[in-house]
């Protein structure tokens, strides 16, 4: 009989508590009949993908999934499926990622676990936000969001109106920005989670700065950025020094803009995190440009182009192109 | 105090009894182990009818213990039958695990129940104290207005339709309707008909079948399906487009949606809060609102009262959200001056209690530390705004331009700065209205 003392019991409790250092190493140590079970390929592949190595985890996420459905384990199936899907999305994979997305969701919708419905939607949203497609990622997290609320999941809502609010800033439409990263804060209160208050904070200093409030905007941002430190949210972080240079920029301190977006694009590199890189090359060439460096600034927009084309967001590393190429035209 | 979540089991047998001990740990929750007959605990994550060896028993019980169990009940058995999963689950089990194959997804669906179910408890445990306190006040105007609510709480079904001026807190009176009534426990999805794009609102709200039209690359349920057995909540309604005002009353008179493309009706459980801050009665009027459905909405009508009419509530509204707010930028909770009381009174606040929670945030954050500046509160020289009402109202003698122009200026205030709903207002152009907001441009076709 199977029981709670088996052998993968102290790699799950180390996923689960975000200990995914010693999720490895408890895995990597198993003997090779433990080895076989299709959760150690989950687990492993869970792992693998919060240390980032998102090439592993797919593969391993892809064992587990059929392995799985070998057994018949339709929960285990989607939970594969969920897990190769976001190893796609971690390599720039978008079009293998949202297919994984779409059936890790009707997976979950056979087996009726909402909560994986409302993650797979909010997953789903991220994916058309990065292909530019707005109006498609605000249905899916408006899905997400009333999947979470029949949960009564707050971290979910907070999420999606996070998501809701960068989506808004990305059209220009700061006052729905704005408006959406007050309902993340409120969500983000009942959740009481200092990181999503910190999130939520730094995506509305960003819209109400960007309404012409920036004192108020900077003081949201620094706000958040403290939060974001404090719990050790490393992305977080790397977008609010992002948002703190572009405050900068715009009330005329360019030194202090570049220094703060430098920052965090430091932190973001270590992270290796594409779409954060891609964002704060992106502003930098905007600052760049304002400074009449145009070849800084072509420089900034071609690595912002790389980054958002390892994504696979085409419209937005096209738009980046024609940044560089303008700049490169400017005498 | 708050009690420490149960998993409640129930042996018939002794098989897997080594299980549950370590789930439990596992999942942080404390073990109950009950005799068949007694009452789970109400803290219960879910109840486990344990019954290895002993199934054809277990689905004599489950009927009786279905009839009492607080949460999810799940039967967890050998057998691995299909036949006998759908037996249990017709006799009253949330689902059936057979172990050991199954134990895993045993684990993890009742991780998801105690993730979803903190949150949910902690809601409910706030909700017994009164699912108004999000709705500060004490002013007569917003008190008549909470007493009516409270005597429509109890309604599960019953349409209710909200007004009030933007910002007075129209969703946190729906919110407080739902938390407070017999659909708690169900979701409330909030959805502004302003902000979805029109071409998408069908498929939004009705959800849409594969290929119904182009970027329909997969079947989606639609909010109405998202929000079964709980509430909607149609902020803005006055937004909807005809073609699909026809399309809810539908909704409403049958009960059932069926998505675009598709030919299956779906049967919802679902009750309707609308709002808008524009009177529907006069969009009826103007033929922009069907009629039948005002009045399938207008079952019961709650107003919020404008903030300008609730006299102390402002300051005690003010002291209330310096006190929150502090708390989420970790600063001391500031004093409000006696300046800035007065300022505070002085403001007409035409955006309401969002208005002046803006302000409040606004002082907070570039006050010297432990004040609100009333400069910042309601800055100095404020005149007060008109509100849409008194738009209307201007000093004579006037000039027909001043007239025109302050037509102009109410109808944007009315829509809320839409510009196309104002110009529809005053039958006329966009581009008209626009030239009278300008005002230097009034020609002679304006005047006439």
């Amino acid at each position: 009989m199977q029981t709670l003392s088996d052998p993968l019991r102290a790699a799950r409790v180390a996923v689960r508590s975000g200990r995914f250092r010693d999720a490895a190493v408890a895995l990597a140590e198993l003997p090779p009949e433990a080895r076989e079970a299709p959760e150690w390929y989950l687990l492993s592949a869970m792992a693998a993908w919060r240390l980032g190595d998102f090439e592993f985890s797919r593969k391993l996420a892809l064992e587990a999934r059929a392995r799985f459905r070998t057994v018949g384990d339709a929960d285990g199936e989607m939970r594969g499926e969920n897990v190769a899907a976001a190893g796609a999305f971690g390599l720039g994979d978008l079009a293998a990622a949202e297919q994984g997305f779409a059936r890790a969701t009707e997976l979950a919708r056979e087996i009726g676990d909402d909560l994986m419905v409302a993650r797979c939607s909010n997953n789903l949203g991220n994916i058309s936000l990065y292909l530019a497609r707005h109006d498609a990622a605000l249905g899916f997290y408006r899905a997400a969001r009333a999947g979470f609320e029949r949960l009564a999941f707050d971290h979910g809502i907070a999420e999606t109106w996070i998501n809701t609010a960068i989506t808004a800033r990305d059209l220009g439409r700061y006052a729905d920005a704005a408006a959406a990263s007050d309902r993340a804060l409120e969500a983000a209160d009942r959740a009481g989670s200092n990181r999503l208050l910190g999130e939520a904070l730094s995506s509305r200093g960003e819209a109400m700065a960007a309404l012409g409030e920036a004192a108020v905007g900077r003081a949201q941002v620094e706000r958040g950025l403290a939060l974001a430190q404090a719990e050790g949210d490393k992305l977080a972080e790397a977008d609010a020094l992002r948002i703190l240079g572009n405050i900068a920029r715009g009330e005329g301190r360019p030194a202090e803009a570049e220094r703060l977006a430098r920052q965090g694009l430091d932190v973001a590199t270590l992270l290796r995190h594409p779409w954060t890189v891609a964002e704060i090359r992106r502003d930098l060439g905007e600052l760049y440009v304002a400074l009449r460096r145009p070849a800084d600034a072509a420089a900034c927009f071609r690595a912002a182009e790389a980054a958002f084309r390892q994504l696979g967001s085409t419209p937005r590393a096209d738009a980046m192109r024609a940044r560089a190429d303008e700049a490169e035209a400017t005498p | 105090m708050t009690a420490t979540p149960a998993l409640a089991v129930i042996m018939l047998s002794d098989s897997f009894s080594s299980v549950w001990g370590d789930l439990a740990g596992e999942l942080g929750v404390h073990l109950a182990t009950l005799a068949p007959d007694d009452e789970p605990p109400p803290h219960a994550v879910a109840t486990v009818l344990a019954a290895g060896g002993e199934e054809e028993r277990a689905l004599d019980v489950l009927p009786a213990l279905a009839a009492r169990a607080r949460g999810p009940l799940f039967l967890v058995g050998a057998r691995t039958s299909h036949r006998f999963a759908v037996e249990a689950l017709r006799r009253g089990a949330t689902d059936y695990f057979a172990l050991p194959g199954d134990l895993d997804l045993m684990r993890r669906t009742l991780t998801a129940r105690l993730e979803a179910g903190s949150e949910r408890a902690r809601r409910s445990g706030e909700r017994v104290v009164d699912p108004f306190r999000e709705l500060v006040g004490e002013s007569p105007a917003l008190r008549a207005t909470i007493d009516k609510a409270a005597r429509v709480l109890a309604h599960r079904d019953v349409t209710v339709l909200l007004g009030g001026e933007t910002g007075t807190g129209k969703e946190l009176l729906a919110r407080a309707l739902h938390d407070g009534g017999p659909r708690a426990g169900g979701p409330f999805v909030p959805v502004n008909c302003a902000a979805i794009p029109a071409q998408l609102l069908e498929s939004e709200l009705f959800g849409h079948e594969k290929g119904a039209f182009t970027d329909a690359h997969r079947a989606k349920p639609g909010l109405f399906e998202e929000a079964d057995g709980g509430t909607l909540f149609l902020d803005e309604i006055g937004h909807l487009p005809l073609a699909l005002q026809g399309k809810l009353l539908r909704v409403l008179d049958e009960r059932s949606v069926r998505r675009v493309g598709g030919t299956q009706v779906r049967e919802v459980d679902v009750r309707i809060i609308a709002a808008s801050h524009v009177e529907l009665a006069a969009a009826v009027r103007r033929g922009e609102f069907r009629e039948d459905l005002f009045y399938r909405l207008n079952v019961v009508q709650l107003v919020l009262p404008p903030l300008r009419e609730r006299g102390d509530d402002i300051v005690l509204l003010a002291e209330t959200f310096a006190e929150q707010l502090a708390r989420r930028y970790g600063m001391a909770v500031p004093r409000l001056s006696r300046e800035a009381k007065a300022a505070l009174e002085r403001h007409r606040w035409p955006g309401n209690v969002r208005e002046l929670r803006h302000a409040v945030e606004r002082a907070l954050l570039l006050s010297p530390t432990g004040s609100l500046d009333p400069a910042e509160l309601a800055p100095a020289g404020d005149i007060p705004q008109a509100t849409p009402q008194e738009a209307g109202r201007i000093p004579f003698p006037a000039s027909l331009t001043a007239v025109l122009h302050a037509a102009a200026r109410a109808a944007l205030d009315l829509h809320a700065g839409n510009k196309s709903a104002a110009a529809r207002q005053l039958g006329i152009s966009r581009s008209r209205l626009q030239r009278l907001l300008d005002r230097e441009d009034i020609n002679d076709a304006d005047l006439e």
